[in-house]
């Protein structure tokens, strides 16, 4: 979608979790993704709104838990609000978790943007005894809150309503809120010595001078020689006179100034017993059970998705053979005709009755597990073993995406402040086999070699990970400071997975048919213009000679560069069978071409982000590490399986 | 004594963090502040500690074990 640059824009800000990108998709009709674990919004979701008949630019900015930031997500998000053109902010705050929402909502007021504030997750803190009150804390902060539970679109109308007032008013003024005197002092002077030059930045003097005093990196050399002398003296008065850098007393003043307005606002029922899901939590992150609970975890996702997937592909078969007997009749009619419409009926049937019935409760299983919040509990449960490997519980969030898609995982990598290990990070994502990869391994596990097979593939390649974990980072050092939130477990809302598994079946019925169309039609034209020969005979030497593979499987690889799954539809095509049961290949052969695939080269996709995100480099690593191991791996199977 | 070392179910008082700045930085932002109380909820003995800043609410954060054997505590009744 293109967007016009003459609209205003309104922000959403926050920090991770509070609900941002589900309040996002409320207010907009697009489906951003949205995730209880931090770091989901990575990319800029933007979309186009009408609030009573005006046009505005909405934006779902990373979460983050300062403006001070410490990854590459929260600098995102302070980049957008300093140097964009930012009408309102709608800062949400998770209702849970105020005195910590409010040290940012402070941050926010000080850059001078129009703002409201939504006091979000409703539901979560009336559940859990806390109550806010709406009027005193507009008292106290001097702007809009409105409550909402966007989860369920509560309070979402009074929330545009509001917005559209305030973005209509001339004036608004917000509370001021003054730091200790000799601290306020060196922010006055700071903003008057700035208030000597024009800056063409979004956010007040006010905002810049403590920027200036706090953080100074994130100012433009300009701005930071215009204020190092006072920065330097005033670093060293503070350290003096406080014991704490300039930073932290700032940030020490900032918090006191959340709780105390948290202490006048918010009354907390006391509770008689803890509620049944936080016991439940004990178990899910015992040091003994937590690991039972895991490994059942992985059990029982594994086999429905199984169970699922055959019970849905048994379902479909029925359809689709019904349409195949409509035009098989063609056949002694018109071959011609015939064998077009096969060949593109056969990539359809392909990818509806093999992929899809597998895609689609692996994607619906894995997001109602991630708005349970259990994600997190993983990556805590494995962060030992992850050390081992030389990352930290960090890379578990983007690891665990991975599984449905390197792209978001790529995204979410930047939740990792350290540069090196976000890039080691980011390198071995594309070996996680993704839902494209472990429908085509469900399916042919299925159809020929057994669910048993798929566990140890999956086993495999997380040892092949760990070791390439482990090479890359000898030359990394180590990692220290995991530092996540566990956020609240809670009780998922059945819509949001019924809604991801749907935007995720759109995308697949849009773009994944249509290459496979495309794929089907060019695959019957190079067959057709005997094309396919030199393509198979080039692949060749690889296929045949070394992996011990049928020649015509060649071609296919070609098409799982463009997307994963095309490679299962295009092997039907390609040798000619109708369905995988018949595949003329001994199951050996199978699981030696299923590693290959699995690992041997990031897709288009993914190598487009790699490159966006760090650089020819990490694409050119990623997929020679990918390449040696697909082939290595191939052999070990080949080897042990013959 | 550390984080690290610190009983679990117990409230605590962060008296020092010994680490460079960008870490301390980051657990400031996150709720661990010196001279405040923290209770460690759980000890992950193969992994990190988990702690919760009760005037933060309910949300727990997982803690390196490297990162909880810099923090210095003391028992707070
Ligand atoms: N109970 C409840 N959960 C919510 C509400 N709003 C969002 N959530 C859930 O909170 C989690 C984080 O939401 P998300 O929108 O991804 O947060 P973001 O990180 O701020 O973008 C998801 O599991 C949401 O389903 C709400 O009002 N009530
Ligand atoms: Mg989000």
């Amino acid at each position: 979608m293109k967007i016009n640059d003459k609209l205003r824009t309104i922000a959403i800000v926050g920090q991770p979790n509070a609900g941002k990108s589900t309040l996002f998709n409320v207010l907009s009709d697009t489906k951003a993704s949205t995730s209880n674990f931090a770091g989901t919004t990575v990319d800029l979701k933007q979309t186009i709104i009408n609030i009573y008949n005006e046009s505005f630019r909405l934006i779902d900015l990373p979460g983050s838990y300062s403006l001070n930031p410490n990854d590459k997500a929260e600098q995102v998000t302070l980049d957008y609000i300093m140097n964009e053109q930012v009408d309102l902010i709608i800062n949400l705050i998770d209702s849970t978790l105020l005195s910590r929402s409010l040290v940012m909502t402070v941050e926010l007021i000080e850059t001078g943007i129009p703002m409201i504030v939504g006091l979000n997750m409703l539901d979560e803190s009336m559940a859990h005894g806390i109550f806010i009150n709406k009027q005193l804390l507009e008292q106290e902060l001097r702007i809009p809150v409105i409550p909402i539970t966007a989860i369920f679109g509560k309070g979402v109308k009074n929330l545009i309503d509001e917005c559209s007032k305030l973005l209509s008013a001339s004036n608004h003024n917000p509370a001021k809120f003054d730091y200790s005197a000799h601290l306020e002092n060196f922010v006055v002077e700071t903003e008057s010595i700035l208030a000597t030059k024009t800056s063409n930045l979004n956010v007040s003097d006010r905002f810049l001078a403590i920027k200036a005093l706090e953080y100074p990196v994130i100012l433009g050399s300009d701005l930071r020689n215009l204020t190092s002398s006072i920065n330097k003296i005033a670093s060293e008065q503070i350290l003096k006179d406080h014991k704490f850098d300039i930073f932290e007393s700032i940030s020490y003043e900032r918090h006191h100034i959340a709780i105390k307005i948290t202490d006048k606002v918010q009354t907390l029922k006391s509770r008689h017993e803890r509620p049944l899901i936080e016991k439940l939590d004990d178990w899910l992150l015992h040091p003994f059970w937590g690991y039972v609970f895991l490994l059942l975890y992985f059990i029982l996702q594994f086999s429905l998705i199984f169970i699922l997937g055959d019970i849905i592909s048994k379902i479909i078969e029925v359809p689709l053979d019904f349409v195949e007997s409509l035009y098989t009749p063609l056949k002694l009619n018109s071959p011609f005709l015939y064998y077009m419409t096969n060949g593109i009926y056969q990539g359809i049937e392909g990818a509806i009755g093999v992929v899809l019935p597998y895609l689609l409760p692996l994607v619906l299983i894995t997001s109602f597990f991630e708005e349970t919040g259990y994600i997190s509990r993983v990556a805590f449960l494995i962060d030992g073993f992850m050390h081992k490997i030389g990352l930290h519980g960090k890379s578990v969030v983007p690891f665990i995406l991975g599984f449905g898609c390197s792209v978001p995982a790529i995204y979410a990598t930047r939740i990792i402040e350290n540069k090196i290990e976000r890039k080691i990070t980011a390198s071995l994502i594309p070996l996680i086999p993704c839902s494209a990869r472990i429908s085509v391994i469900f399916a042919l596990a299925a159809a020929r070699t057994g669910p048993l097979w798929t566990v140890l593939i999956f086993f495999y390649v997380i040892i092949i990970i760990a070791i390439v974990g482990k090479i890359i980072s000898k030359f990394s050092g180590k990692p220290i400071g995991l530092i996540l939130e566990i956020p609240n477990l809670k009780i998922p809302s059945l819509k949001i997975p019924f809604q991801k598994t749907k935007t995720k079946l759109m995308e697949f019925i849009r773009v994944a048919l249509l290459y496979l169309v495309l794929g089907s039609f060019i695959m019957g034209m190079t067959e057709y213009l005997n094309l396919t020969i030199y393509i198979n005979k080039f692949f060749s030497p690889l296929v045949s000679t070394i992996l011990g593979l049928p020649e015509q499987l060649g071609s296919t690889l070609i098409f799982g560069f463009l997307r994963k799954e095309l490679v299962i539809v295009m092997m039907t095509q390609a040798l000619g069978i109708s369905s995988l049961d018949v595949l003329p290949m001994t199951n050996a052969q199978i699981l030696t071409f299923t590693i290959f695939v699995t690992l041997y080269l990031p897709c288009l996709s993914t190598m487009l982000v790699l490159k966006r995100e760090f650089g020819r480099s990490v694409i050119l690593f990623s997929s020679t590490i990918s390449i040696i191991l697909a082939f290595l791996s191939a052999l070990v199977f080949k080897f042990i399986l013959t | 004594m550390t984080l690290s070392e610190a009983q679990t179910k117990t409230n605590l008082k962060i008296t020092y963090i010994e680490s460079d700045d960008d870490i301390r930085r980051k657990l400031l932002s996150m709720g661990i502040h010196i001279n405040e109380l923290l209770i460690k909820v759980n000890d992950n003995k193969f992994g990190p500690v988990l702690v919760l800043n009760p005037l933060y609410g309910l949300t727990k954060l997982a803690l390196d074990r490297e990162l909880a054997e810099k923090i210095q505590v003391e028992y707070e009744n």
